[in-house]
């Protein structure tokens, strides 16, 4: 008697926002479900400058705010620039009177990032924190609160063909490394049940990290010594230098790496298989388009390579 | 207190028994930082290291021995000893057993140079960042000492506590402004302040070095006058000291030593609060020999840590200055607790 009745009482609690609701109900992959948002919203803020903006502008999302300030992704920033998107601030601070008086009909932002303000935002707009860790999952669930659920099946759909292409080509035996080379250290994004995305996406594509790189955990990271680098030992080494937003700063570190000894040992530097890859994709992921620049760069690297 | 035991035998026993236990605790400094050189993603045995240093081949494992693991327990023994000598010192100088070389603004002032240099500047090789975060240090020490001496009574303990403590929260928010314009920069940041030896070169330890050791030379020199420093302004007088000249001469040494130990390691805040304290329960409230003891614990407390870190924690690139507390902060309570229980 208890289950049922409970499911009655979660229904009635859940019926206002389900029967007052104008546009659509979007029932997963969100905080808060279910949460009513309009049919066809004309004035969405978004909350973070990562996946939020750069989806929603690559499906044609009309933009009003963004926290610019903190956005990684100086071509993401231009463009959004570009489009006239007001900034809000920082994205862990957004500015709400900002918010407020940019009069917005859809409020988009992070479950993680942003899940302590929900009640705040959602007294200005309906509000959808998404919280999903698969980058294509968020693709579709914010298709689907921003009415665009076409759009991103359609852009998956012609994503998931080219990877597939890709993944038929690639020779069994060879195995890859990717290391990012941080001011202080080196990054290793491993492939394994929570990649972070461009990982996820090379994995989609079949390509084949070294055991150092491979997990069945959740780790998503690990931070080798100079020590520890000889672990990678790929036969091609795919490497993103991101020290800092000023100009000459990324290569003057690669170039303090790259001269190490200890670099110049690595089975793909020996063998002049190692090349810089783009941080704007591989450090600042934000849309299907980055997932595409990432299959670029393994038919480049790792299709054509000798 | 040694000088006033009534027996000079005694007196005179003691002190040979605290040369011997420094001794002793030398030998296992020494062995503790020829083990950690021997360990890594690969054992290599003592003989390699020895190789490595007296025949150097240009090999993998000479190359990983002589610009990865020798420098990095370098720099450990010298931030280590650095940052507890002066934490000693700043403890004597201020009469405050919480006074550390933060205190002076050492680490706020390093910490807001790197990030300077890192995002405003875009000073990309960790290299450079040693000379800002000790000239930062440096800086704001000398800055803060300039206000706690400004008035007629000269830098007394408590102004100098303010004056650090002002400095310490302008500084700190100044990096927080700048990081906040910078993700990259911050991430960079994070495991610089949570202090970490990893990625330290040879001609790094060997800029830094003098500078610490020459504080630490300093320091073992007048340790009667930190001595007599600690026993306040009017009994220094009293057996003729001039504390305001003996002070400026303690913030020098602490500059030298917590700026060289900052910029080597970061700031490692356990230590230079932790050891003048385990060493002053061991060897009891003389500084003439919480000095030495503090040099020689300092440093194997963080090259221990340091070692533990790496090893547990291999491919996180563990911070000292977390394994620091995680070993430090234990052993601590256990030993104040016993001296508690032991007292009558």
């Amino acid at each position: 008697m208890r289950l049922p009745s409970l499911i009655v009482i979660l229904f009635l609690c859940a019926w206002p926002a389900l029967a007052d609701c104008g546009g659509r109900t979007i029932f997963g992959h969100i905080l808060q479900a279910p949460v009513c948002v309009p049919g066809n919203p004309q004035r969405v803020v978004v909350l973070d400058p990562f996946y939020n903006l750069g989806m929603a502008l690559e499906i044609g999302v009309p933009v009003v705010g963004a926290p610019l300030l903190t956005a990684p992704d100086a071509g993401l920033r231009a463009r959004a620039q570009a489009a006239s998107i007001v900034d809000i601030g920082d994205t862990r601070q957004p500015d709400l009177e900002r918010i407020v008086a940019l009069k917005p009909d859809l409020i988009l932002g992070d479950g993680q990032l942003h899940g302590q303000f929900y009640d705040k935002l959602a007294r200005i707009a309906p509000t959808a924190l998404i919280d999903v860790a698969d980058w294509k999952d968020y693709f579709l669930t914010l298709g689907d609160v921003t009415g665009r659920s076409d759009k991103t099946a359609e852009a998956l759909r012609i994503f998931r063909k080219r990877a597939s292409a890709i993944k038929s080509r690639m020779p069994a035996d060879i195995e890859v490394s990717v290391i990012r080379v941080a001011t202080h250290g080196f990054h290793v994004y491993l492939d394994g049940p929570a990649a972070y995305a461009p990982y996820a996406v090379l994995h989609e594509a079949g390509v084949k990290r070294t055991a150092y790189e491979t997990t069945g955990d959740d780790t998503v990271l690990k931070r080798p010594t100079w020590e520890e680098i000889a672990e990678l030992n790929g036969r091609t080494l795919l490497y993103v230098v991101a020290a800092g937003n000023r100009p000459g700063q990324d290569d003057e570190l690669e170039a303090e790496t790259i001269a190490n000894p200890l670099w110049k040992m690595l089975p793909a530097v020996e063998a002049g298989g190692a090349y810089r890859v783009d941080k704007a994709a591989w450090f600042g992921f934000n849309s299907v388009a980055s997932a595409h620049r990432i299959l670029d760069d393994v038919e480049r690297y790792i299709l054509t390579a000798p | 207190m040694t000088g006033a035991l009534p027996d000079g035998r005694i007196a005179a026993r003691t002190d040979g028994m605290r040369s011997c236990a420094l001794a002793a605790l030398f030998l296992v400094l020494a062995a503790v930082a020829v083990w950690s050189v021997t360990l890594g993603t690969s054992r290599t045995s003592i003989r390699d290291v020895l190789a490595a240093i007296l025949a150097f081949d240009g090999s993998r494992e000479h190359l990983v021995v002589m610009t990865l693991r020798l420098p990095r327990v370098l720099a450990g023994l010298l931030a280590g000893s650095g940052l507890a000598v002066a934490g000693a010192i700043m403890q004597a100088m201020t009469n405050n057993p919480l006074a550390s070389p933060g205190l002076l603004g050492v680490n706020a002032g390093a910490a807001f140079a790197v990030v300077v240099a890192m995002s405003l500047l875009g000073v990309a090789s960790s290299g450079t960042h040693v000379w800002f975060a000790f000239g930062g240090a440096g800086a704001a020490a000398v800055i803060v000492y300039a206000l706690a001496s400004s008035g007629r009574a000269g830098a007394t303990p408590l102004k100098l506590v303010l004056a650090g403590a002002v400095l310490t929260s302008f500084l700190t928010s100044l990096t927080t402004a700048l990081l906040l314009f910078d993700q990259t920069t911050l991430d960079a940041v994070r495991l610089w302040t949570a202090g970490s030896l990893a990625g330290r070169s040879m001609q790094q330890v060997a800029d830094v070095a003098p500078y610490i050791l020459a504080g630490l030379a300093a320091a073992l020199i007048f340790r009667r006058h930190l001595m007599t420093l600690s026993l306040g302004a009017s009994a220094a007088r009293a057996v003729g000291q001039n504390p305001v000249l003996w002070r400026g001469i303690a913030v020098v040494i602490v500059i030298l030593l917590a700026g060289g130990a900052v910029s080597l390691a970061g700031p490692v805040g356990f230590v230079g609060l932790v050891v003048p304290h385990i060493a002053r329960l061991t060897v009891g409230v003389d500084y003439r020999w919480i000095i030495p003891f503090g040099a020689v614990g300092g440093a194997l407390m963080v090259v221990l840590a340091d070692t533990l870190g790496r090893t547990l924690f291999a491919s996180q690139s563990f911070p000292v200055g977390v394994t620091v507390a995680l070993v430090g902060a234990p052993f601590f309570i256990w030993l104040a607790r016993r001296r508690v229980d032991a007292a009558p």
